[in-house]
């Protein structure tokens, strides 16, 4: 507030005063939350070693754009379109830093949470648990946009703005698979990393739930597949069935192509439906007084 | 007190601030009824908690978090009616929760954040705009005493900072309520003492209307201006603590009794009776007589007088909360058995 003033002179009266404008209700609740969140997971305004894993990550994730690009303007002439990747040979790529991003980067959104009993001053704002677990949600697959969305998408643009991408038929369905794609993966692994979150307030644990999930499960589904030779042990592995489901979207048949598509993608929904009863499950009950 | 509790039409308009009637109160619980299992934690309390600062008092267990749980809707009676603001928290928690601050009894911050964020962050999520909430983050950590440091990561903060952190995120959106479980909870004398002063300052000075949950009577009776006690489940006392304070004060006059009889002493105690006076007790050569008003004072010395009682010496006693608080559940153990005190 400003009291007097006399050229460029003012007198500001701060203090403690009362708030009589408009308050933003539930919707800016879930927004704040969003962003506080997505700058844990990301470790912004926090020290160099929050920053540290996530920066290295998503840097994993954009260093074959970067290359393919680099390769593209160095040597356009000796390189051919065939030796430059299909959008879904990308993600063989970056899974591991996939991987690493869903394991150490996102339970940085639930667990301290619970840890530090922060839970009790979110829920005594107007998020209920529901509006809660949304804004979580968001922040979470937001931030895993940077490495399942954005990656691919730098790289079409790059290789298309060097005359070297899809034609200009395909470059718009191309993008649209891309961000389409990039979404599903975003949603299914924060799915699977709040899922894993939710049953433990140490982030080192649901890290290793994280890792544990991913190395059992293919360790089983491979077992069982090259046992019985039946393709659908695959359905068993959680981190195979996006990425299966994934290259049917860019119209390749897959490592496993006698499962119908249709298939694919009622376990897909099947999977991300368990992993949300179980945030779901986990948060209903959740005692934030006593 | 007075004036009318404001409803807002719709939640996420302007919040003006909170009037209300002391017939209804900031809140209001009636036969309130919570279970835990086999454990009954509140039994038919009856209450109203009105504007100003509120002690809510009560032994540990006695279900104070509990009742904070239930106006904050995170949990539903099993029988009662609560009404905050007249509003239901169950079913309105969304209105209910944007207009209170609430500060939990344990350490509820993220370490790792700075205070400044954390406190933006809270102003946020209570409908505070963006541009908006840094300023008063800002402010509220200053009128707390944590202005300069602000920008320190909070699980750098010793206990007392970190108290007045919760107290800077429970005000920071100019709440009509603010709820404080327990904040003196690890805090030295000094660290204390700063803390009640704060909590006067957020009723008086801010004119916000505090709850304030303790199980220490000393707390309570030097920073509240009403009470409520909560004992065995039930609200045994909701008063003003003046009024309070003011029921039960007594005059003390140690005689000088020329031969120490006990029947010199009923004489003289019959004078001060025929006088007018309620003599509540006399043992030894003290007499204990009800204080009414200062006019007392005359009529005692008068009597005195008329019985022939040297004086030796002659003081009111206040009343203290924990006289009351002794007092209130007595009663109840009285009423829960069954019996006459």
């Amino acid at each position: 507030m400003t009291t007097g003033s006399s050229g460029d002179t003012r007198i500001h009266d701060r203090g403690y005063r009362h708030y009589d404008g408009e308050r933003t209700g539930s919707a800016g609740a879930i927004r704040t939350t969003v962003r506080y969140t997505f700058g844990r997971i990301l470790g912004l305004r926090r020290g160099a070693r929050a920053k540290a894993l996530p920066f290295i990550v998503v840097g994993i994730a954009y260093l074959p754009a970067i290359v393919f690009i680099g390769i593209g303007v160095i040597v356009p002439k000796q390189i051919s379109a065939a030796s430059i990747p299909q959008v879904w040979e990308y993600y063989g790529f970056v899974i591991s830093a996939i991987l690493l991003f869903i394991a150490f980067a996102a339970p940085e959104a639930l667990c301290p949470d619970r840890r530090f009993r922060v839970m009790g001053v979110y829920l005594s704002s107007p998020l209920t648990r529901t509006r809660y677990l949304f804004a979580k949600f968001v922040a979470v697959a937001g931030a895993l946009c940077f490495v399942t969305l954005l990656p691919p998408l730098l790289m079409i643009v790059g290789r298309s703005l060097q005359g070297q991408g899809p034609s200009s038929g395909e470059l718009g369905i191309t993008i649209v698979r891309i961000i389409g794609s990039g979404l599903m993966l975003a949603t299914f692994f924060a799915l699977l990393a709040l899922a894993a979150s939710s049953l433990t307030d140490r982030k080192g644990f649901a890290s290793s739930a994280i890792v544990l999930v991913f190395v059992v499960g293919g360790a089983v589904s491979s077992a069982l597949f090259h046992s019985t030779d039946n393709h659908n042990a695959i359905l068993l592995n959680v981190f195979t069935v996006p990425f299966e489901f994934l290259r049917r979207v860019f119209g390749n048949a897959g490592d496993h192509p006698s499962i119908p598509t249709v298939l694919l993608g009622l376990v897909l929904c099947g999977w991300a439906s368990l992993f949300a009863s179980i945030v779901l499950w986990r948060y209903r009950s959740l005692e934030v007084t006593r | 007190m007075g004036g009318e509790v404001k409803v807002d039409p719709a939640f996420g308009a302007p919040t003006p601030h909170l009037t209300a009637p002391a017939s209804t109160g900031v809140i209001v619980a009636s036969d309130l009824v919570k279970r835990w299992g086999a454990n009954t934690v509140l039994d038919r309390a009856s209450f109203h908690i009105g504007t100003g600062v509120t002690g809510l008092l009560g032994a540990n267990g006695a279900g104070k978090t509990t009742f904070f749980g239930m106006v904050l809707g995170f949990h539903e009676g099993d029988g009662g009616r609560l009404r905050v603001f007249g509003l239901d928290p169950i079913r309105q928690g969304s209105e209910v929760r944007a207009r209170i601050g609430y500060s939990p009894e344990h350490d509820a911050l993220p370490v790792d954040s700075r205070a400044h964020d954390f406190v933006r962050h809270v102003a946020e999520l209570h409908g505070i705009p963006s541009r908006e909430a840094i300023g008063r983050a800002s402010d509220a950590l200053f009128e707390v005493g944590l202005g300069e440091e602000r920008f320190r990561p909070i699980g750098t903060m010793s206990t007392g900072q970190k108290q007045r952190v919760k107290l800077a995120q429970a005000i920071v959106h100019d709440p009509s309520l603010v709820l404080l479980d327990e904040p003196t909870n690890g805090l030295d004398p000094v660290q204390r003492q700063q803390m009640l002063a704060l909590i006067r300052r957020c009723g008086t000075v801010l004119g916000l209307n505090v709850v304030v949950s303790s199980h220490l009577l000393e707390e309570v009776e030097r920073t509240c201006e009403n009470v409520v006690i909560l004992a065995n489940g039930r609200a045994t006392t909701d008063a003003v603590m003046a009024d309070l304070q003011e029921k039960g004060n007594e005059i003390s006059v140690d005689l000088a009794s020329p031969d120490g009889s006990s029947a010199w002493l009923a004489g003289v105690t019959s004078v001060l009776t025929a006088s007018g006076l309620e003599v509540v007790g006399a043992s030894g050569s003290v007499v204990r007589v009800g204080y009414i008003d200062d006019a007392t004072f005359d009529r005692l010395r008068d009597a005195l007088v008329l019985a022939g009682a040297p004086v030796r010496s002659l003081s009111r006693s206040r009343r203290t909360l924990a006289d009351a608080f002794l007092e209130a559940s007595a009663d109840l153990a009285a009423e829960l058995l069954g019996t006459d005190r």
